[in-house]
């Protein structure tokens, strides 16, 4: 077979064709890549950073200044103080509520994802269930949130079922709709090569629904830190919800401010956790190339 | 010559009888493609080119009529991994390499790791693409994500290529550069090819035969020939029996109204 020069010409012009923005992936060095974003995102947050410190300064000179009372607003010096000098006493309470967070978290979303896939392969379990699920939505949880301590004692169970129902929801709603997005001519793709139903699901439903799942993730985990929080307020003797409930009567502003001070460092770990996870296992929407899949 | 494809008097009605939604894409169709073949068909929007292409390839059953694939029926022609398929738009999954694209169908069959790879790499180089496995979809070009599409279309070697306006979303600098590229790929494979679109220029140069389509409902309105040698290259286009047949067909596609009752949609149609 010989070929034109044309046709060779546009076999090699194909190299100007190629956008060579990014280097291969392999998936090695996710990590890496994550641990480079993750710089890029300490960076990118310095002006937050310095702005939080302004204000940490400024609360700092007018508790001093006014001579404000500690149970009033304790400075922001007096808040680390305590936090360190209590520090082993505040690790069990924090690792109280993390337990509590991650096994609510887990059943919350073991629950979650089992319901979207009945939603999405039953079109029965769809009329049934969704209406009801997205009402219950607006059941105020904090309001029956003492319902569970009368029927689940004032042990864990009860903090980790309050944690499962307030943050199964943003994931059945994200995983239902990326289960439905998948595109119809992809089905017929695979059709062509007298793909299984199941392989239409690990080959590509699946895969697909990814990046809506983890969006789910993301919003469901921040849920769960309050759960775990408003299950302690109601019935606890143990946990950073039990200590802020605790300090509060007790007048100790500063304990409460270093209970605080954990939970949102634990929320922050927490989120990351799960922004990591979602960069080993998940492509992500923006990887998407125009013009859809 | 063996025929290939044969469309038997398909017709196919889209809604519910009596139903004001209701709606007929294709009467009729009737033609054959002859094993080996390249055959276009040419036609304005909605004249269910699409349409027929899926019914051909079993994804879509016809209300009427049947298609014969190499004297079997067409959902036994499917069942044998008969057709490779390149969709309007790339439809790689964004979540594989090259690669890993190409390799798709034939992990569905069940083939082994190191053939699958193999083969993906044969068909990447046979487009082009060689060096370019490990890039995600997002990383290249419209056209270079096309290119992939056909690596992929061809990866499991079916005996017929079905492609739907397959360079319908790139510029025209790389649509031309495809039709070529595809002619080589077409040379040095030499599959049964049918394939929808809506240039004229592109029908002319690739195909043996093209078969224009009447608006909705679609209806074959003339098969021909296109005697122009092979191979077929860039300048084949400026060749006088090039811009013959590209006339007669622009001729035969303006002679209608564009759709039905509505004229203002002539402007923007075809060619």
């Amino acid at each position: 077979m010989t070929f034109s020069a044309p046709e060779l010409r546009d076999t090699g012009g194909l190299v100007l064709e190629a956008t060579r923005r990014h280097a291969p992936k392999s998936a090695g060095t996710a990590v890496a890549a994550a641990l480079r974003e993750g710089a890029a995102a300490v960076t990118d947050n310095i002006p937050a950073a310095l702005f939080f410190l302004l204000l940490l300064v400024v609360w700092q000179v007018v508790v001093t200044v006014r001579h404000v009372s500690d149970f009033v607003l304790p400075s922001p010096l007096v808040i680390l103080e305590t936090t360190l000098q209590y520090f082993p006493l505040l690790m069990r309470h924090t690792w109280t509520t993390t337990y509590e967070i991650g096994i609510g978290f887990i059943i919350g979303n073991a629950i979650a994802v089992a319901m979207a896939l009945l939603i999405v392969n039953s079109r029965l379990a769809e009329k049934a269930l969704y209406p009801l699920l997205i009402a219950s939505q607006t059941v105020p949880k904090v309001a029956i949130a003492p319902l569970f301590i009368i029927w689940f004692g004032s042990g864990v169970a009860p903090k980790v079922i309050i944690t499962a129902v307030i943050c199964f929801f943003p994931t059945v709603v994200n995983t239902v709709q990326g289960l439905k997005a998948t595109d119809e001519n992809a089905i017929d793709l695979l059709r062509l090569v007298a793909a299984s139903r199941i392989q239409v699901f690990t080959k590509l439903q699946f895969p697909n629904a990814l990046p809506y799942f983890f969006a789910g993730l993301k919003i469901s985990i921040a849920l769960a830190v309050i759960g775990a929080i408003i299950g302690e307020w109601v019935g606890a003797n143990s946990g950073l919800g039990y200590v802020i409930m605790y300090s509060t009567q007790t007048l100790r502003t500063d304990f409460m401010f270093a209970a605080l001070l954990l939970i949102s460092v634990l929320g922050v770990v927490l989120y990351l956790i799960v922004v990591l996870l979602e960069r080993l296992f998940s492509w992500r929407a923006s990887d998407r190339p125009v013009g859809g899949l | 010559m063996a025929n290939a494809i044969e469309v038997d008097r398909v017709g196919l009605t889209y809604g519910a009888e009596g139903s004001a939604r209701r709606v007929e894409a294709l009467r009729d169709v009737g033609f054959t493609v002859g094993e080996g073949q390249f055959v276009s068909i040419i036609g304005p929007s909605g004249c269910g080119k699409s349409t027929l292409l899926k019914i051909v390839a079993d994804l879509l059953p016809p209300s009427s009529g049947r298609v014969t694939v190499f004297d079997g029926d067409a959902h036994t022609a499917r069942a044998g991994r008969s057709f490779g398929f390149v969709f309007q738009t790339p439809l790689l999954f964004p979540w594989r390499t090259s690669l890993d694209n190409v390799a798709l169908m034939l992990e569905v069959q069940g083939f082994g790791r190191a053939e699958r790879r193999e083969r993906a790499r044969r068909y990447l180089d046979l487009v082009g693409l060689s060096g370019f496995e490990a890039y995600r979809p997002g990383e290249l070009s419209g056209g270079m994500q096309q290119r992939v599409s056909i690596a992929r279309a061809l990866s499991f070697d079916p005996r017929i290529l079905l492609m739907d306006e397959p360079f319908g979303s790139l510029d025209a600098i790389t649509r031309d550069r495809m039709g070529v590229e595809l002619l080589r790929i077409w040379e040095r494979t030499r599959k049964t090819v049918l394939l929808v679109t809506h240039s004229i220029q592109e029908a002319v140069l690739l195909s043996d035969t093209v078969i224009s389509f009447t608006p909705r409902p679609g209806r074959v309105r003339a098969v021909h020939s296109i005697d122009l040698p092979r191979p077929r290259t860039q300048e084949t286009r400026l060749s006088p029996g090039f811009i013959e047949y590209s006339r007669i067909l622009l001729k035969e596609l303006e002679g209608e109204p564009f759709l039905e009752g509505a004229p203002s949609f002539r402007e923007s149609g075809t060619a």
